[in-house]
């Protein structure tokens, strides 16, 4: 504690000595000896640049730009992946839904129509047809009667 | 023989009827076409006297005794049948009326053909005996092919009766040739004789084939697989009020007598045939169901609902053994009739404009032309498909029933989801109806239309609400077995 | 019911009032007079409305029997009786099914310009076969109002329908009916079973009957495999109605093709039949057949299937008539699950979730109707910004939206919250399936209403869309304020519905062979405030 109180006291009594009483003659002095190093004090070591340099600018925004991006991009994948997801299986649902199951109901419709067709032609509209369809149908049932009585 | 004044009475119906026919017949050559509906008039009025001598007799004490050498019988079975045959026969004529009116095709014949159809079929009924029911089938079948050719100048109508006459005599002959080797067996052709002799006799394989061509012969006349093959042609050729008449008279009779011979006579064989009935009933579901699904023509489609039913009604046949066999093959003819000859009565009104007009397309936007028969027809396409509240449902359920029973719950299954399906093809009717735009023009119906639908209609629907007392009646009429 | 010394058949005049009105209107009221069958229309279904509000009032809570029960004999020769009576679930089925009749009557006034007569004749025919559905306590009597409903509900999509309405209006049909019928199979073998014995089994020879009562009773000692056989005889019939997967596809066609009303009637309460007959019917009368691990696993699976599939099939839906049906196969995923916990959560949560989707998707079916007949169009991409034009719509549909999705303070939450715990009582992971349901329900109906409401309006046709009118609004506020009662205040509904839910839980509780611990839940167990009973939470 000292030692920075002492300091700020040497710099008060500095401060006056050259800029209250002296007119700034030996800071000037300094400022032409030591330009550099007049510079680095006067823009008190170019502390907040720095910080503007590298903290703030390069950390926190390019940084926190950069976080953006994988935030936006790779960590929101979590939901969006998971929307992507669902939506192509949504997709692939509604489709198999569509042909398969419901095609499976209007497959039966499809069925029977075909069977309809199938009946249609046992309609020949010739007698002959007829009794020969009868003939063998009463055939055929003693037979398989017959058979396996 | 001698008959007694009771033996007159039970056999007054035939009689009565057979005068009224010739009666018919002779004095229609004083009636030109103008007058014709006298004709008609006269036809219910002779039917309807019938039917009141069979509700009288149905009265009378000891009816049910056999007569004739045990040749006739006049039980309640019977009763139930003949009612119901000289129903349809009152319905047929009130649909023919201005149908056959308006065809340049006399009309005392027609009437008076009818009346001698119906002489077969009242034989039929009560026929005890194998050889009296073989003759009865043949005058009621001679008859219907005439009917079914009336229009003779149509070559529909020409063809359907030259097919129904030659696939008819075919049948005939298989059903004659199983009789007789039923006879070559047994020495006897009474049904209660039979069912005793075979009470000791072993099976033997040509009784056994005779038996099934006797049931070859009357799935012919059921119009079951594979017999059917003639009823989309006949049907859709015959005047469409014939037809009406065919898918309800001729089958009642065949059904009665089927009924009669197989559970009277060859009950000991159940094991033999029920199998194959029930694989017959099944093709015949299955055929017929499907070859209706996209049917044009109006009458086609109905004549393949005809064959569906009849594979229903034989899911009674199989449940024979069991309470609701016989039972509910009677509920079911009974709901039968009245719903399906409402629904061709409505294909005769929409005839009115001629004979030609036959696809389902004739019954687009019937709701708008005339609101009531759009109904009317609806009620009996839920009757055909069996949905409830109507009588198509109740008869349904006994069959169903019957055949659960007897334990052929697979045809069981079968029989539902054809029953199903078959609602496809009935609603096509009704979509037409209902959803699709015809020409608009309101139609009428004559009176006489009005009233045989109207009958059908009321029918079909209270015996679907009410069945109790119709149900309970038709208990009494199950044949009893000795 | 009593009034006065005078006995009345107050679920009979419930059931068939609206049948009377309909005759009334076919006799006495020409087609012309279109407004005079409007208002004899909305004065009967508000008849019914009122005649079964005192069945709430005079209901019950903690009686175990059914109630209101009416009796006659009605085929005696096959044993079938009128039999009529209500417990707890059809209780609040019919109450929801007489108020939706009232709004569906009112929504119809613009929407149905043609044919009017024919219309409302067939709108109050199927509300009365709905009606006598619920209320049949005679297994043959409940089948001829479960097959006899199909007929008007036919005509209703085939005449009013929209393009495709003659295929929806048959598959309809036929799909239910297909179902229908092998359940008359399985009818007629329980009655067997009871009398002379059937396929080898000893019939127990009682007098024929059809009584549920009875029949549950004797369904409820037969072997297992023959409860296995009947079971799967009326699951057919149920399953297609609920529409469980794969069962369902008829219902996206009937819902998209129907008319407005006829949508709204097919969800809020055709779809509830289906639900009704597993808890009336398969519960109680098989339960050692769904309490057999395979068939509960099978239930069970389907159940959590309808919900995810059924989900994701809606998440891709363009129509919206179509989405909103698509998203009841999956909402009614969700009550069978419920129901198949076989836990007072899982079971109450499940009846009531049956009522609270009558309520929110029969809402959207509303809402949906009434943006189709302002821009005759139901595609999701004609619409955007609509919350500029109509932002009282927009706030009705944004309500019933988060109904439908299971917002808390809404009624969906109670009910889902109830299936979630019932189902997680059993196994962590069907509530774990039920919840991914639950997070794309909210998904497919967000993004809907963003597409719908929100953003610009990118379409000129929207751009000056009138609000809704003061009878639309009227059709919307009972369903808000049933949705915001049950969500905020859901004790009452629940009181009605335990002990029904006890009784089922007490058939099937005790024999399930792999959990012994599904003892009875205790069926005098105080309800607490809120009238969730638990369940045990497994590990």
């Amino acid at each position: 504690m000292f030692a920075s109180v002492g300091a700020a006291a040497v710099g008060l009594v500095l401060a006056w000595i050259w800029y209250a009483q002296g007119e700034g003659r030996v800071p000037a002095m300094i400022a032409a000896r030591f330009p550099r190093f007049y510079r680095l004090l006067e823009n008190k070591y170019f502390v907040d640049e720095f910080y503007e340099a590298v903290f703030v600018e390069g950390l926190a925004k390019r940084g926190g730009r950069f976080l953006w991006e994988v935030d936006a991009t790779v960590v929101d994948l979590i939901p969006n992946g998971t929307a992507a997801v669902t939506r192509g299986a949504s997709w692939a649902t509604n489709v198999f839904d569509k042909n398969v199951v419901d095609g499976a109901v209007n497959g039966v419709a499809d069925g029977f129509q075909s069977g309809w067709r199938l009946a249609r032609r046992a309609q020949t509209g010739r007698v002959q047809n007829y009794a020969l369809v009868m003939g063998a149908g009463l055939f055929g049932l003693v037979a398989v009667y017959l058979i396996f009585r | 023989m001698k008959l007694s004044a009771s033996d007159w009475l039970l056999l007054s119906p035939e009689l009565f009827l057979t005068a009224a026919g010739l009666f018919l017949l002779s004095i229609s050559v004083f009636f030109g076409k103008a007058k014709e509906e006298f004709l008609a008039f006269l036809t219910i009025l002779f039917t309807a006297v019938t039917i009141g001598i069979v509700v009288f007799i149905s009265g009378y004490h000891g009816h049910e005794k056999p007569i004739l050498g045990g040749m006739f019988v006049v039980d309640n079975f019977a009763i139930f049948f003949k009612v119901l045959m000289l129903v349809s026969i009152i319905l047929t004529t009130l649909a023919s009326v201005r149908f056959v009116g308006n065809a340049p095709y006399p009309g005392g014949e027609y009437y008076a053909l009818l009346l001698f159809t119906g002489v077969g079929m009242l034989f039929m009924v009560s026929g005890n005996n194998l050889i009296s029911i073989y003759v009865a089938l043949e005058l009621m079948a001679l008859s219907s092919y005439i009917l079914a050719g009336y229009f003779k100048g149509e070559i529909k109508s020409t063809e359907a009766a030259l097919k129904y006459f030659v696939l008819g005599a075919f049948s005939s002959g298989v059903l004659l040739y199983g009789l007789s080797l039923v006879y070559g067996i047994a020495g006897r052709m009474g049904l209660p004789e039979l069912a005793k002799l075979f009470a000791g006799v072993e099976k033997s394989n040509v009784l056994l084939v005779g038996i099934l061509l006797i049931l070859a012969g009357l799935l012919f006349k059921v119009a079951a697989v594979p017999f059917h093959v003639w009823v989309p042609d006949v049907y859709e050729g015959a005047p469409t009020p014939v037809t009406a008449f065919f898918s309800v008279g001729p089958k009642l009779a065949a059904y009665a007598i089927l009924a009669r011979i197989f559970y009277v006579a060859f009950p000991k064989f159940h094991a033999d045939w029920g199998l194959i009935v029930a694989v017959v009933a099944a093709a015949t579901m299955v055929v017929g169901n499907v070859a209706a699904l996209l049917q044009a023509n109006v009458k086609r489609m109905l004549a393949y609902s005809s064959i569906a039913h009849a594979g229903y009604a034989l899911l009674g046949v199989i449940g024979f053994r069991t309470e609701f066999g016989l039972w509910g093959i009677l509920v079911y003819l009974l709901a039968y009739t009245f719903m399906n000859f409402g629904a061709f009565a409505l294909v005769v009104l929409l005839e009115t404009k001629g004979y030609a007009a036959e696809s389902v397309s004739d019954f687009n936007g019937l709701a708008r032309r005339n609101m009531t028969a759009a109904v009317v027809m609806l009620v009996f396409l839920l009757s055909l498909a069996g949905i409830p509240p109507t009588a198509g449902f109740i008869g349904k359920y006994y069959l169903f029933t019957a055949a659960m029973k007897a334990g052929y719950a697979w045809l069981a299954v079968l029989a539902v989801l054809m029953s199903a399906v078959s609602l496809f093809y009935y609603f096509r009717i009704a979509a037409a109806m209902f959803f699709l735009e015809g020409d608009g023009t309101p139609l009428k119906s004559s009176y006489t239309l009005t009233t045989a639908v109207l009958i059908c209609a009321v029918a079909t629907v209270l015996v679907g609400i009410a069945p109790q007392p119709v149900v309970e009646a038709l208990r009494a009429c199950v044949i009893q077995t000795p | 019911m009593q009034l006065m010394g005078l006995w009345i058949p107050i679920l009979s005049i419930v059931t068939y009032v609206p049948l009377a009105g309909a005759l009334a209107i076919v006799f006495f009221l020409p087609k012309e007079r279109t407004g005079a069958i409007r208002t004899l229309a909305t004065a009967t279904v508000i008849a019914g409305f009122l005649a079964s509000l005192p069945l709430w009032f005079l209901f019950e809570r903690g009686h175990a029997g059914y109630q209101f029960v009416e009796l006659a004999p009605w085929i005696p020769s096959l044993g079938v009786d009128y039999h009529f009576g209500i417990d707890g679930i059809s209780l609040v089925l019919i109450l929801l099914t007489t108020l939706m009749g009232i709004i569906a009557v009112v929504c119809s006034y613009t929407a149905i310009t043609e044919r009017q007569k024919e219309y409302y004749v067939l709108l109050l025919l199927l509300q009365t076969f709905m009606l006598g559905t619920f209320c049949s306590l005679d297994l043959f009597l409940f089948y001829v109002f479960w097959e006899v409903m199909l007929v008007p509900m036919y005509f209703l999509i085939g005449v009013w329908g929209s393009d495709r309405r003659l295929y929806a209006a048959i598959k309809f049909f036929l799909y239910t009916l297909a179902g229908s019928v092998l359940m008359l199979l399985g009818i007629i073998a329980l009655y067997f079973y009871n009398t002379t014995g059937f396929l080898g089994y000893k019939g127990l020879g009682n007098a024929p009957t059809f009584s549920i009562e009875k029949l549950t009773v004797v369904a409820q000692g037969l072997p297992v495999d023959l409860q296995i056989w009947l079971f799967f005889a009326f699951f057919l019939g149920f399953a297609i109605k609920v529409p469980m997967f794969p069962f369902h596809t008829w219902l996206p066609d009937a819902h998209t093709e129907a008319p407005t009303a006829g949508s709204v009637i097919l969800a809020a309460v055709l779809l509830k039949m289906g639900t009704y007959g597993f808890v009336r019917f398969s519960l109680p009368m098989f339960p050692d057949a769904i309490t057999t691990p395979w068939v509960l696993t099978l239930m069970v699976t389907l159940a959590i299937v309808g919900i995810v599939y059924g989900a994701m099939v809606t998440l891709v839906q363009k129509d919206m008539k179509r989405l909103i049906a698509y998203s009841s196969v999956s909402h009614l995923g969700f009550v069978m699950l419920g129901v198949f916990a076989l836990n007072m959560s899982g079971i109450q949560g499940g009846m009531l979730q049956m009522v609270n989707h009558g309520i929110s998707t029969g809402g959207l079916f509303l809402l949906v109707g009434m943006i189709y007949e302002r821009r005759h169009t139901r595609l999701i991409s004609e619409y955007g910004g609509i919350a500029r034009q109509m932002p009282v719509y927009a706030t009705y549909f944004l309500i019933l939206v988060l109904s439908s999705m299971g917002l808390p303070l809404l009624n969906g939450f109670i009910g889902e919250f109830a299936i979630l715990q019932g189902a997680f009582a059993r196994s962590f992971w069907w509530a774990f399936f039920a919840a991914t349901g639950i997070v794309l329900g909210a998904a497919y109906l967000l993004w809907l209403y963003q597409r719908v409401f929100f953003g610009e309006i990118t379409n000129p046709a929207n751009a000056n869309l009138p609000d809704l009118t003061p009878r639309e609004q009227l059709t919307l506020v009972p369903l808000v304020l049933l949705a915001l009662w049950i969500g905020l205040y859901p004790k009452p509904m629940f009181d009605v519905l335990r002990v029904p839910s006890e009784k089922i839980v007490e058939a099937v509780g005790g024999r399930t062979a792999t959990e012994p611990q599904l003892a009875r839940e205790r069926p005098s167990a105080p309800v607490e405030a809120s009238g969730l009973a638990e369940g045990t939470p497994r590990p």
